[in-house]
């Protein structure tokens, strides 16, 4: 069956209003399984804000997608509006049972949106202070946010659209680059579909083994799974993965959590007989080395400073490590653990710094800057010092035993240089409204990263309500641009001001005409 | 006789011209070093006799190695880059060696990482200090402010002469052909050293004109136009509590870290160059903004007149990484502190004596980020990206972004050395320490002020040293030394292996 509209003159040719529609559109599903759950929670009773939500997202929704059209072609300009605001209306219409029911009063709204968006962009920060005094639904909501935007809300409307063609090529890399560039199948839409199909294998899988364990129930399990296989870390206790105070729970955890930051299109590759897909992949490869060498340093560091025993220390110390290096955020803090890693050495809190800078794959769900992108960092400085020596040799970046296009490492630089920016920018602002410096730098570093936890006053039993209200608008800015890799958000204007220009143009033009004629 | 010098082969140089790239700098920082050591104990006679002696002797110890050293070895061809960085690596180091035998000899430091710690800070231009130098006497404290003095100089001759001379405009990013301080030739230096001195003396007469004594303006003014920072007080700048003597410490950083270039340019009057210095702009707009921001932060504690000399003060620091304190960075706001931080981190401008990213590698970063922005939204489009209306060489930029991948691995190594060394050390701390090493900076906020850093451990110091040299030198002039030191001994081990194995 397919999705695309009747033809017709009454349609209005935008195509960021067509695919905003239809993210709305795929909110309502979500929202009304929640309002059955909340239905049969015994904590509170949300259903209606959930239902009411999902007529509004649907009706919204519907009438945005059956009133507009695509047009003939999606231009370049437009591919950024439509990945941005597509998740900023994901996020406002994810914010609205919020509102409506009882976890936050119509004041509180920033932090309802706050919420919305740490979901969307499977950031896992949170401003609730006791998780548990909601209802399931509710919560079941605010995991489901996370599962939506994991995948991606545009990538989704790609895998619907077989009309895309090559304008979804160019939505999908704008939306999450890595996707694109490991095409599964001739179109477009086949490869998005197929994305998803492996990301909902993934969060199934993930379901049944938690569900199995003897200290998690299926409610647990399908919340748990949803934000694992989104990397997203909203759990649906206030301790976290730590309320289980489980080893088998954390190593299924640690297990989802290191195959979801990892990119999806080569678990696609791995699940239809190319065993060797993960290994032959030079970023997969940095990836794990990354998780190994942090983890020996870390468990080294927290065991040799008598933190803990050895093994708690390397317990907890690969558990904090896989959820900041795959930015999924699950804290694992217990009374007989070490999980608030705010405690931790100073030496190790710099080595989760830089993991939350770094994040996971490119073409996974992991947030951070992409370990792609690392890599492309130190090949530049490898060719650099190698130039020192050798002034007019010409050294290609490789990664594995593949050159790197100039192309590439230009964007790559690019972004990194706009991400340090924006980061500086932000912790500049979070500072300014009374946070320590270690507090606001590493809260920004994990909004951009969509990490979840931060350092100082935000650590893994702390809260987002630390910060002030201003810096929580803030930090809930620097998550969605994370998210959508920097490019998205800056240029989301772009479209609008060409569509302004464009008819300033014609208007001068017709002016023109018109008085040419007159005269 | 033709056909015999033929068969001997190319004629191989003697010792001396081989030696000459290692010993020729160790010999030109001696000099320095020996005049610090000569006025130092000049200074010191009046104070303690024993102590005079001693700096006179090193001095002359100094002085008379140079000699020896000057008189045997040639002058080495300023050619290759590795040659030429490895000679500005080692100047440094032995001006560092020189004043850390100084503080052994003088036993102002009882352990060998404080000596090279205190001797890295003086020889890179760095405000960090575990001693208080209000327990020194007056012929020490004014050998670290001139070691700074020094220093100075000869960072401006490394980034003006030498630097360009080896690798063209590519770094630090001065136009050979637009640079007047750097014609060829040994003009350029004595240009650069005219306008210093000239500088130099001019603080030092606006500091007695304040009503600072003689003993501290001639060490302040030291330490204010190498951008170092060092003070003769415990409370630094601030302990003279005098309006004018801040104004002077304020201005004098300022200029101290503007271009070089950009001073002759104001000098000789070329306004169409200082209307085209981008760098100078931003540099100038950032103060400007900066100091007001801060003004307003101050503004309600203190009165109109103190606010603004004490922003105007602290922001001038800050920026050329000089180091001065009238009020210590950790009574500031959380904000104040984090743009105070921001600002110390892209230090001074390029050509200058101060240390940090530079505004010229920000202008250049920030339009090279623009211009993949465009790229975005025009894909088969060729841009340039244009820093004064002239082109910049892609090769430049692709050089720029590897040291910003170096400068941003160099700190976080540094501060991961740090707060492993030392448990105590909070990883805020240890993230500002680097960074005040790594921009040749001073105290920062809170626990990375100078106490801290004397409760630091042997690790530390030695660690944070080392961050300091990569700092000074823009960090690949040191690495490239390394890799060339390396290189030489590998050759020279693979030598012997083949000579064993034909014996």
């Amino acid at each position: 069956m397919t999705l695309r509209p009747l033809s017709s003159r009454q349609r209005v040719a935008t195509p960021t209003l067509h695919v905003v529609g239809l993210a709305l559109l795929f909110l309502a599903p979500g929202l009304l399984i929640s309002a059955a759950i909340e239905w049969g929670s015994t904590t509170s009773h949300d259903e209606w804000s959930l239902v009411i939500a999902a007529l509004v997202s649907a009706s919204i929704g519907g009438a945005l997608y059956i009133s507009t059209e695509l047009g003939d072609d999606v231009r370049t300009t437009s591919v950024f509006s439509i990945v941005a605001w597509s998740w900023v209306a994901s996020s406002l219409m994810g914010a609205l049972p919020y509102v409506l029911g009882s976890m936050f009063t119509v004041g509180q709204w920033d932090n309802a949106l706050f919420e919305s968006i740490s979901g969307f962009s499977c950031t896992g920060s949170t401003v609730l202070s006791d998780v548990e005094a909601h209802g399931r639904g509710v919560l079941m909501w605010r995991q489901m946010t996370q599962w939506y935007g994991g995948m991606g809300m545009v990538v989704l409307a790609v895998s619907v659209l077989p009309y895309l063609g090559v304008g979804g090529l160019a939505l999908m890399t704008a939306e999450a680059p890595g996707h694109s560039s490991d095409r599964l199948a001739p179109r477009v839409h086949e490869t998005a579909r197929r994305l998803w199909l492996v990301y909902a294998g993934i969060t199934l899988a993930m379901a049944l083994a938690l569900w199995a364990t003897p200290e998690a129930n299926l409610h647990d399990g399908v919340a748990h799974a949803l934000t694992t296989a989104a990397t997203g870390g909203f759990s649906t206790y206030s301790a976290s993965a730590g309320y289980f105070d489980s080893l088998l729970i954390e190593l299924i955890l640690i297990v989802g959590m290191v195959i979801c930051g990892m990119s999806f299109a080569l678990h696609y590759r791995m699940l239809t007989g190319d065993l060797g897909a993960w290994w032959r992949s030079a970023e997969v490869r940095v990836y794990w080395y990354i998780i190994a060498g942090a983890t020996v340093l870390v468990t080294a560091t927290n065991w040799g400073q008598d933190i803990a025993p050895f093994g708690p220390a390397l317990r907890d110390s690969l558990f904090n490590v896989v959820t900041l290096a795959s930015s999924t955020g699950f804290g694992n803090a217990r009374p007989d653990g070490i999980g608030d890693f705010v405690l931790w050495g100073g030496a190790t809190q710099v080595v989760l710094l830089g993991l939350m800078a770094v994040g996971g794959c490119t073409g996974s769900t992991a947030g951070g800057s992409k370990v792609f992108r690392l890599q492309v960092g130190l090949g530049t400085l490898k060719r650099e010092l190698r130039r020192l020596r050798h002034p007019r040799g010409v050294f290609p970046i490789k990664l594995g035993s593949e050159a790197v296009s100039e192309s590439i490492v230009a964007s790559a630089m690019g972004f990194l240089i706009l991400y340090i920016g924006v980061f500086l920018m932000g912790t500049l602002a979070v500072a300014a409204t009374g946070s320590d410096f270690l507090s606001a730098s590493s809260a920004a570093i994990s909004a951009m990263g969509n990490m979840g936890p931060a350092l100082g006053e935000a650590g893994p039993t702390s809260n987002f309500l630390v910060f002030e209200r201003p810096a929580r608008m803030v930090l809930a800015a620097l998550m969605l641009i994370g998210r959508l890799e920097v490019y998205a958000v800056l240029l989301m204007f772009a479209a609008p001001f060409r569509r302004a220009r464009l008819r300033r143009r014609h208007l001068q033009h017709q002016t023109a005409r018109d008085l040419a004629a007159s005269n | 006789v033709t056909s015999i010098a033929r068969l001997r082969g190319p004629r191989t140089p003697s010792w001396s011209t081989r030696l000459s790239p290692t010993l020729y700098p160790v010999a030109l920082a001696l000099v320095g070093a020996g005049a610090i050591g000569l006025i130092s104990g000049a200074v010191a006679l009046g104070e303690d006799l024993d102590q005079a002696a001693t700096l006179i002797s090193l001095g002359g110890g100094f002085s008379v190695a140079a000699a020896a050293i000057l008189r045997i070895v040639p002058r080495p061809e300023l050619r290759r880059a590795p040659i030429v960085f490895s000679m500005a690596t080692l100047w440094f180091l032995t001006l560092m060696t020189c004043a850390a035998v100084m503080h052994l000899i003088t036993s102002s430091v009882d352990s060998l990482d404080v000596a090279i710690f205190e001797s890295m800070a003086a020889a890179t231009t760095t405000a960090m200090t575990t001693l208080e130098p209000e327990g020194l006497d007056k012929g020490v404290l004014l050998y670290r402010a001139g070691t700074q003095w020094v220093a100075g100089a000869g960072a401006l001759l490394l980034a003006i002469v030498v630097v360009p001379l080896v690798s063209g405009a590519r770094e630090p990013g001065l136009v050979v052909s637009g640079n007047p301080l750097n014609p060829g030739g040994t003009g350029g230096v004595r240009r650069i050293l005219r306008i210093y001195v000239g500088f130099s003396s001019a603080i030092f007469v606006a500091y007695i004109a304040a009503g600072m004594p003689s003993f501290d303006a001639l060490a302040h003014m030291m330490t204010t136009v190498s951008t170092g920072g060092l003070s003769t007080r415990n409370d630094s700048i601030g302990a003279f509590d005098s309006a004018p003597i801040e104004w002077v410490a304020g201005i004098g950083s300022a200029i101290a870290g503007i271009s070089l270039v950009a001073v002759w340019w104001v000098l000789s009057g070329d306004r169409r160059s200082i209307r085209r210095g981008a760098e100078l702009k931003v540099y100038v707009g950032v103060l400007a903004i900066a100091t007001s921001l801060l003004f307003l932060s101050f503004a309600d504690d203190l009165g109109a007149g103190e606010a603004a000399r004490a922003a105007f003060v602290t922001t001038a620091s800050a920026m050329s990484t000089t180091g001065f304190v009238t009020i210590p960075w950790s009574v500031f706001g959380s904000g104040a502190q984090a743009m105070l931080l921001l600002l110390v981190g892209i230090g001074a401008m390029t050509g200058s004596a101060g240390g940090g990213f530079s505004y010229q590698r920000v202008i250049l970063v920030l339009r090279s980020a623009s211009r993949e922005l465009g790229r975005q939204l025009h894909p088969a489009s060729v841009q340039v990206v244009k820093v004064g209306g002239e082109v910049v060489d892609e090769r430049r930029i692709e050089r720029l972004h590897g040291f910003l991948i170096t400068f941003i691995v160099t700190g976080a190594v540094g501060a991961t050395a740090v707060a492993l060394a030392d448990q105590g050390v909070g990883t805020a701390a240890a993230i500002e320490l680097t960074e005040a090493a790594l921009v040749t900076g001073g105290p920062t906020v809170g626990e990375a002020s100078s106490p801290t850093v004397a409760d630091l451990g042997a690790v530390s110091h030695i660690a944070l040293s080392v961050v300091m040299l990569l700092g000074r030198m823009a960090i690949y002039p040191v690495l490239l030394a390394v890799m060339t030191l390396a290189r030489r001994m590998r050759e020279t081990a693979r030598d012997a292996h083949f000579t064993r194995k034909i014996r």
